[in-house]
């Protein structure tokens, strides 16, 4: 459960580039420190509390990865709304139609101002 | 062995993933406890000898060298696997099946599975039957239990959390 745990947890950090989900999942590895206390607390106990900590610990990890799931579909939904607005895409059309016109006017200035030279 | 491979075989039907995520979790998991061994072999008997037989210092000993060698290991491959454009949100949770099959599925149990099998064909063995039983008894005790007293032993066994 600890190995899925910080495995699950180190690719959503190497995936989002955010290095919280490593910092969650780099002290799971320190539940190494209970194994020399089997001879002292017994085997039961130690076991038990090394259960705990596992099952607590893939609990935390899969609620990040929730987490980091729902943030994706925020994102997305946020970047797909702005693509699909009605007005945005009304205003871009507008800027594309007028900078045309604005493009071809000029350009019928400049060659208007030129003098012609065929005439000379 | 039958847990972590089912997991991994039921991730795999029922969500799917990238075959290479086998591959990465291999090289994580191997390469980490490679690293772990030596560094153990190198630095242990040196602090050993500083912190004597206290079990808060060997256990933070032990426990860092996981931090260190498992975990940011995993994530360095993870990152390196990821920024080439081999693994992919859906082999998130392979990737951590992976690193547990190896080490539970694979690396203890396959050793076990192999001593098992020795003993048993050593005991049934009239030749070596006498002196295998004889070891196996005064160091093995639990092999030899009834079923009602070894089942909390397998029961301990299968839910195995330690790193």
């Amino acid at each position: 459960m600890l190995h899925i745990a910080w495995g699950y947890l180190v690719m959503l950090a190497a995936l989002s580039k955010k290095k919280l989900y490593l910092y969650i999942a780099l002290p799971m590895g320190l539940a190494d420190f209970l194994v020399l206390f089997e001879r002292v607390i017994g085997l039961q106990i130690v076991e038990f509390s090394l259960f705990i900590i596992a099952a607590l610990s893939l609990t935390l990890a899969l609620l990040m990865g929730l987490k980091f799931k729902n943030n994706i579909v925020r994102n997305s939904s946020s970047v797909s709304s702005k693509s699909i607005s009605a007005l945005s895409l009304g205003w871009t059309n507008f800027k594309a139609f007028t900078g045309y016109w604005y493009t071809t006017a000029l350009l019928a200035l400049v060659h208007l101002s030129k003098p012609d030279r065929s005439t000379c | 062995m039958g847990v972590s491979f089912g997991l991994v075989l039921y991730w795999y039907l029922k969500h799917g993933f990238t075959k290479f995520v086998l591959v990465y979790s291999f090289v994580a998991y191997f390469g980490a406890i490679a690293l772990k061994y030596v560094t153990q072999t190198l630095t242990l008997n040196y602090y050993v000898g500083f912190v004597g037989s206290n079990p808060y210092a060997l256990g933070l000993y032990f426990g860092s060298l996981t931090v260190v060698f498992e975990v940011l290991g995993a994530y360095l491959v993870a990152r390196y696997a990821t920024s080439r454009g081999k693994l992919f949100l859906n082999d998130a949770m392979p990737y951590g099946l992976g690193l547990s099959l190896w080490e539970n599925g694979v690396l203890t149990s396959l050793l076990v599975l192999i001593n098992y099998i020795s003993y048993y064909a050593l005991l049934s063995s009239p030749s070596t039957h006498d002196k295998v039983y004889a070891l196996l008894i005064a160091h093995y005790p639990e092999l030899f239990l009834p079923p009602v007293q070894a089942l909390p032993l397998v029961g301990v066994a299968v839910v195995e959390c330690r790193p």
